[in-house]
């Protein structure tokens, strides 16, 4: 199975929903979506980042530095209250996004193209 | 993190997105070597997996959305490097745009004062005066005070409506005694206004009725004074003018309605003739309330039908009065505008001017700053940028300009309203606020981007060019927008000295104006008698004679004589005149002003007797009563005829006999007749004053006081002289005739200060202007001045070629002025007096002083061209 790049603007779904979890690091982060989206997902690890800082400035993720399991300091991101709602509504029309594409592409003909 | 936050603590936010990469990095180069890869291997694999760690980075700092910022910042601190770098340039500009937005300010803050914000009561777009009018020609009267009680009676569109009347108290305790403002108000005035008393109350209706018992409202000052601001002052005594006033409420320190008045006592406690008849028109005001959703033109045409209703009832006395309301605020601030948007308009032009002058000044810095300009090109800096940081360095410019400005503005401003003579309302409602201060920022950008995008645009960094050529030479196209900018100074310039030419040639019209009686030497205060006196009029009279006879026996006083009404002063007082007997119906009679001078004033007013005789003691009650006319009069009721002897009707006096007829006066200041024909006035004598009238004068006379010297030399000696020997008598409002004068073109004198301060300031600005484009050109042409003059010149010839240069851009910048103030002129023809809007002798003149200025400011840098040594010149570079 070909590794797929991820589709434009999903990357922040999937951040707050791995950061709904609970409080998570920026490598954890990465390290999860590949493991629970079994490799398919293909996340450059550094675009991860300014995602990280655009959800967290845009205050749907709050960041706090402590210590991690290595002993050494590490920022942590957590979901605001803010955050939630917003992973809700997007969840939402993802699954609606979903849906429509399905319908679409259960049409019968150009099955072959 | 806010916005700002990540703003101001990006130092910390680049060591906390290293240390987050690091993390990461560190991270999964451990996981890789515990899968088993070598160290160097686990390395690159990591940073292969993460992507460009410095693109990341941009990435994430693009995720602040603090960048535009922060290249304005660094613009901004380039701009204050250059700007040190070049102290004498941005003074100069500093300074510049400092007068220019600072004049621009003061202007701004007193229009929006006075014009502008909401008057400092409750909800006042709702209050309104009501005034009493003569329904013919709807000029307005004050109220009488029965009309008054019946208007409150019958209207519905008020929600309250108040009388007041200015008035004075002698007081006498506690402190010390003196003659106090006061305001006789109707009960629930303050509640109209929305105003509440620091400490107790103010009228009931019941306090507001003649026999009621005599109470008082106080000032905030007063309260200070005269009771250290004690609480116990609820309750306590104040004596004045003989009644013991019991303080039943203390008004709010910043109370102030149409002046600063300290004392407020009932009006319907009056029992004078002053509110007792409908034919007497003595000072009473009325400001109302509208009823929520009320409009002026509804209260409007209820009065109307009440004034229509009165005129039916009391015939006698009201067949030609009406009455009508306004909105306050225009009452206050009566015609004021006008002038103020006029002199909005003057500083409009300093401050054109003021840009004019940096632009040329950033015209020619930006041509010494070609090479770097270039050079930045050369390096890859967009067009766009450049001109961003040329408008950041203007801007900047215009904003400490401003600043100053500000500062300035607040400083002049204050300094103004205290010294200027007194000429407009509601001064203690200006000052910088919040608008003032956004209009500042506001004036300071616009002005900044306007200056700094001349040279921006004219720029067009052409590195090639501009490197070969080097900070040498002039462009031609340079040149032309540097002298465009000097013509349109001057001609600016020459608008306003214009402008203030003539203003100073009505004020000089107006002192040659012969008022009909001699000015000099003249004194006017207002006296009153003792409180002692004032229980019965035969004890008044005996009073105000004795303090006469003092005073003429007064060294230094040639004459003296009291008179209701001052000529000079805003004061007014005026009675219907009929010539038959038959005194009914008043409808449209006609109105004279009415002087009531005790005898001895002709000679202490040098007005010219031109028939018959002027009072003498024996004028007095009981004997025949008589009236002087003056010219005026005398020519409109009996032309061609001798009134002496004739008789005449007059409102309140009854028929009289014409004695005499005296020379015509100017009444209430010099230009009276360039509005308006010439006003009648007749004169009662005081001594005929019957017993009802004598309380009246409780409030004081004028004193009129002809003196042999200096009449300031002599007041302390009238003064001493008039308090008499009870001293009880104090004396106030002194002023010579020469200062009341003054004081009655106080607006044109105020005109004339500030369009004279506009007037030197754009003088000098134009002036700085045409020296440093004369300067700039010569020491562009140095080395060519060097080869002329190496190949024989004379400096005189140097020096008529720049001499020519400038002398052509002062022409037609005076040629472009004298047509702009053509044109404009025009404006300022309410404030002129006996001079024509394009008067030639004002405009020759001014055309004269710029011609000299600008020579001046164009011989001093030609000079200095013609004297530099050839060889220097021609090595300079």
């Amino acid at each position: 199975m070909d590794k797929s790049d991820i589709p434009q603007g999903t990357l922040d779904l999937l951040i707050l929903k791995v950061a709904a979890l609970g409080p998570i690091h920026g490598y954890a982060i990465a390290q999860r979506l590949q493991q629970v989206s079994r490799d398919v997902l293909q996340v450059q690890q550094g675009s991860l980042y300014p995602a990280l800082h655009r959800l967290e400035n845009k205050g749907f993720l709050a960041a706090e530095w402590r210590e991690s399991d290595t002993g050494r300091e590490a920022k942590f991101y957590r979901l605001t209250a803010k955050g939630k709602k917003q992973l809700k509504t997007e969840a939402d029309n993802w699954d609606r996004l979903i849906e429509a594409v399905g319908l679409v592409m259960k049409m019968p003909g150009g099955e072959g193209v | 993190m806010n916005w700002l936050g990540r703003l101001v603590h990006k130092k910390r936010l680049e060591g906390q997105l290293q240390k987050e990469l690091q993390e990461h990095l560190e991270r999964q180069i451990a996981d890789f070597m515990r899968a088993g890869l070598s160290d160097q291997d686990a390395r690159r694999k990591a940073l292969l997996q993460f992507g460009g760690v410095e693109q990341v980075k941009e990435q994430c700092r693009d995720a602040r959305r603090t960048r535009w910022a922060e290249s304005t910042l660094q613009d901004l601190r380039f701009a204050a490097r250059t700007l040190r770098k070049s102290p004498g340039f941005a003074i100069a500009a500093i300074c510049t745009l400092a007068l220019g937005i600072g004049a621009n300010t003061a202007i701004f803050s007193v229009i929006n004062g006075v014009i502008l914000r909401p008057l400092p009561y409750r909800d006042p777009g709702r209050l309104v005066a009501v005034e009493e009018q003569l329904h013919h020609s709807g000029e307005n009267f004050a109220f009488s005070y029965p009309d008054f009680l019946d208007v409150q009676r019958a209207s519905t569109s008020f929600q309250s409506i108040a009388a007041y009347r200015n008035s004075g108290l002698n007081v006498t305790s506690p402190g010390e005694p003196a003659y106090v403002h006061s305001r006789q108000v109707s009960a629930g005035f303050l509640a109209v206004l929305g105003v509440n008393p620091v400490l107790g109350r103010e009228f009931r209706p019941e306090e507001d009725q003649r026999d009621a018992a005599p109470v008082a409202m106080i000032g905030y000052s007063l309260w200070q004074e005269r009771f250290g601001g004690n609480p116990k002052a609820i309750g306590a005594r104040l004596m004045g003018s003989g009644n013991a006033y019991t303080i039943i409420g203390i008004l709010p320190a910043n109370f102030r309605f149409n002046g600063d008045r300290q004392v407020l006592t009932p009006i319907g406690q009056n029992d004078t003739i002053a509110t007792q008849k409908r034919d007497m028109y003595s000072g009473i005001e009325a400001v109302a309330r509208l009823k929520p959703g009320v409009t002026v033109d509804r209260a409007n045409s209820e009065l109307k039908a009440i004034g229509i209703r009165l005129a039916r009832e009391y015939p006698e006395t009201n067949s030609r009065m009406t009455f009508g309301a306004e909105p306050l605020k225009r009452q206050v601030i009566g015609d004021i505008g006008p002038t103020l948007f006029l002199l909005a308009g003057a500083v409009g032009l300093v401050l054109l001017i003021a840009c004019a002058n940096v632009a040329n000044l950033f015209l020619a810095r930006s041509l010494s700053r070609t090479r770097e300009f270039s050079i930045r090109a050369a390096l890859g800096a967009g067009r766009g940028r450049m001109v961003r940081q040329l408008l950041t360095e203007s801007v900047l410019l215009g904003l400490i300009g401003g600043t100053a400005g500000v500062l300035l503005a607040g400083a002049a401003t204050g300094w103004a309203l205290r010294h200027l003579p007194d000429w407009l309302p509601r001064t203690q409602d200006v000052h910088v606020d919040g608008r003032v201060l956004l209009f500042a920022v506001a004036i300071s950008v616009i002005t900044g981007i306007i200056f700094g995008l001349v040279p921006a645009i004219r720029d067009r960094f052409d590195v090639e060019t501009a490197l070969r050529q080097g900070s040498r030479g002039t462009s031609p196209g340079v040149r032309r927008l540097q002298s465009s900018f000097v013509v349109a100074e001057l001609a600016l310039a020459l608008v306003l000295l214009t402008g203030s030419g003539l203003m100073m040639r009505t004020i000089l019209q107006l002192w040659a104006v012969n008022p009909g009686f001699d000015p000099h030497n003249l004194l006017t205060m207002t006296v009153t008698v003792s409180p002692q006196a004032i229980r019965s009029p035969a004890l008044m009279r005996t009073a105000w004679k004795q303090s006469l006879e003092r005073v003429r026996s007064t060294p230094g006083v040639q004459a003296a004589a009291l008179d209701s009404v001052v000529p000079m002063s805003s004061d007014t007082q005026s009675v219907a005149y009929w010539t038959s007997a038959e005194t009914t119906p008043p409808k449209n009679a006609p109105t004279a002003w009415t002087y009531t001078p005790s005898p001895g004033y002709l000679r202490t007013m040098k007005i010219p007797l031109l028939r018959g005789r002027f009072f003498t003691e024996q004028d007095r009650v009981g004997s025949q009563p008589v009236v002087v006319i003056d010219e005026t009069l005398a020519k409109r009721v009996f032309p061609g005829q001798d009134p002496v002897g004739k008789a005449l009707s007059i409102q309140l006096m009854g028929r009289v006999r014409i004695i005499g007829v005296v020379g015509a006066i100017k009444h209430q200041s010099l230009d009276e007749d360039a509005s308006a024909p010439p006003e009648p006035a007749l004169y009662v004598p005081f001594l005929q004053f019957p017993d009802e009238f004598m309380a009246l004068t409780t409030n004081g006379m004028n004193l009129l006081v002809r003196t042999s010297t200096s009449p300031i030399s002599v007041i302390q000696a009238v003064k001493q002289s008039v308090l008499g020997p009870t001293r009880d008598q104090p004396v106030r409002d002194i002023a010579t005739m020469e200062q009341m004068m003054g004081d009655s073109m106080a607006r044109r004198r105020g005109m004339l200060f500030l369009l004279a301060i506009f007037a030197g300031v754009a003088l000098a600005l134009a002036s700085i202007g045409i020296y440093s484009v004369i300067s700039y050109a010569t020491s562009r042409r140095v080395q060519e001045i060097g080869v002329r003059m190496a190949l024989g010149a004379q400096p005189i010839q140097v020096v008529r070629l720049f001499m020519t240069q400038g002398l052509r851009m002062a022409l037609i910048g005076i040629a472009a002025g004298i047509a702009a103030s053509f044109a404009l002129m025009r404006l300022m023809i309410k404030l002129l007096y006996g001079v024509s809007p394009a008067d030639p002798i004002t405009f020759s003149a001014v055309a004269l002083l710029l011609c000299v200025i600008a020579c001046a400011a164009i011989y001093v840098p030609a000079r200095r061209a013609a004297r530099v040594d050839p060889m220097i010149a021609l090595r300079y570079e």
